[in-house]
């Protein structure tokens, strides 16, 4: 079997690192190890922590390196949809200047314009919620797609202001055990899943490290 | 006290893990297991197929899952599902769009996109532009309206949105549905996973977005005979519990 020595050093890396910070994470203030050794561990893994903590603060340049890239290629290049391009550098390179020299402006554009515009985009969700409801039903009518919009319809109306205490305890019942028990149920999964992912990406067995 | 218990806790449930992704696929006949249908890992070749027919591309997305954040091994269990397709996808003309929300997962995607390249030996029609970061506001709305906008712009011929989204998915399917465009979704949230299992063409389930190893790949099935173990583990423990429960309340 022939082994990469960049793949190689890529998982000693990880699996060093991760098992330093997940001693440092769960080792008790009680050891059998020696006080020193526990201290340093402690103080490798807050370095290390610290370190993810100042590349994400950095990530974001990244992200805007990126997104001005995308946009002027677009716009050199003529390529569809050039003119909302155009309106998004402008709109940056405005919000930047005006971030420096007329803060009442940028706060003044970002309360009236993006703020607003979030708004409007959080009003759709209610039709697009119902849009999918309807497309739910138009396109696969199942028993599961029929449960799953009555009980939807029921909990809505039970949700109204009138005062109909057997409607409300019948919704209580749904809320807190069917429907908490699927979802205990999904984020059982992810957690499973997640730390078999874990696991696997720890001690060098998933597949990214091998290309 | 509980402190301690709950790092004993912890470190008995990596050891678990541990053996149970290093010992069990070992064991005769483990690779060998039969997968159960999902119909979304069933349907992503022949939305790959399609996008190369149609020369438009395969729009990828991994939402708002970041890496250094608690959604950091979905990010990576998305982004081998997205290293699978675009693999797949290299021979179109048209390259996939990896979308991303969280701008420490834009390294992660475009290293997941040079990957799938480099393993057909097509490295020279890598570009990074293809992973592209739509910033997200506090709901993640203005990521949705990236993303929407994008559709109009390029339309792709597809959609495949694995990650961790909330409510904004409606918006981004809406646009998908209203175009007739093939959508596969999950998400790691509650509310992202209900619209998708409403709205999506196939959607991938709890977790299902985390074993595309062995439904795309060509790798042992470590990830689901792991997953059957501890599932069977779980199951146990709930099920002693309960009856310990009983026994305690009967004496």
């Amino acid at each position: 079997m022939r082994i990469r020595l960049g793949a190689a050093l890529a998982s000693a890396l990880t699996f060093a690192i991760g098992l330093v910070v997940i001693l440092g994470l769960l080792l008790p203030d009680e050891t059998l190890l020696p006080q020193t050794w526990v201290n340093l561990i402690r103080s490798v893994t807050s370095v290390l922590l610290q370190l993810t903590t100042i590349t994400a603060a950095l990530a974001i340049l990244v992200g805007i390196f990126n997104l001005l890239l995308v946009h002027l290629s677009r716009l050199f290049k003529r390529e569809r949809g050039f003119l909302y391009s155009l309106v998004l550098i402008i709109s940056f390179f405005v919000v930047i200047i005006t971030y420096f020299f007329a803060r009442e402006v940028n706060t003044l554009l970002l309360e009236n314009i993006q703020r607003t515009v979030e708004s409007a985009l959080a009003g759709l969700l209610f039709f697009a919620l119902v849009y999918g409801a309807y497309r739910m039903m138009h396109q696969r009518v199942t028993w599961a797609s029929v449960v799953f919009i009555l009980v939807v319809l029921f909990v809505l109306v039970a949700a109204l202001p009138f005062d109909i205490p057997a409607l409300q305890e019948i919704r209580a019942w749904l809320m807190s055990i069917p429907v908490n028990a699927g979802a205990r149920g999904l984020l059982l999964g992810i957690a499973l899943a997640t730390v078999v992912t874990g696991v696997r990406v720890l001690i060098g067995v998933d597949r990214s490290y091998r290309d | 006290m509980s402190l301690v218990n709950t790092q004993i806790v912890a470190i008995l449930v990596l050891v678990i893990v541990f053996v149970a992704v290093v010992g069990v696929p070992r064991l005769r006949g483990g690779n060998k297991r039969p997968l159960r249908r999902i119909r979304a890992y069933d349907m992503l070749p022949a939305m790959v197929g399609s996008s190369i027919e149609a020369d438009r591309p395969l729009h990828l997305s991994l939402g708002s899952a970041g890496v250094g954040s608690e959604t950091t091994l979905l990010a990576i269990a998305s982004a081998e599902l997205v290293y699978y397709v675009v693999q797949r996808a290299t021979i179109g003309d048209t390259p996939p769009i990896v979308s991303v929300s969280n701008p420490l997962t834009l390294p992660l995607a475009q290293d997941t996109l040079r990957r799938a390249y480099q393993s057909r030996g097509l490295s020279n029609r890598f570009s990074g532009l293809s992973a592209r970061w739509y910033p997200s506001g506090s709901r993640s709305l203005a990521f949705a309206a990236g993303v929407t906008a994008m559709m109009g712009v390029e339309r792709p011929s597809g959609h495949v949105l694995v990650g961790s989204y909330g409510a904004e998915l409606a918006l981004i399917l809406m646009g998908t549905s209203r175009r007739r465009v093939p959508t596969i979704a999950a998400s790691d949230q509650l509310d992202g996973q209900a619209i998708a299992y409403v709205m999506s063409d196939a959607p991938l389930i709890g977790e299902e977005v985390f074993v595309s190893n062995a439904y795309l790949g060509e790798s042992a099935r470590t990830e689901t005979t792991a997953l059957d173990l501890l599932r069977w583990l779980v199951i146990l423990t709930m099920l002693g519990g309960a009856v310990v429960s009983i026994i305690n309340r009967g004496v």
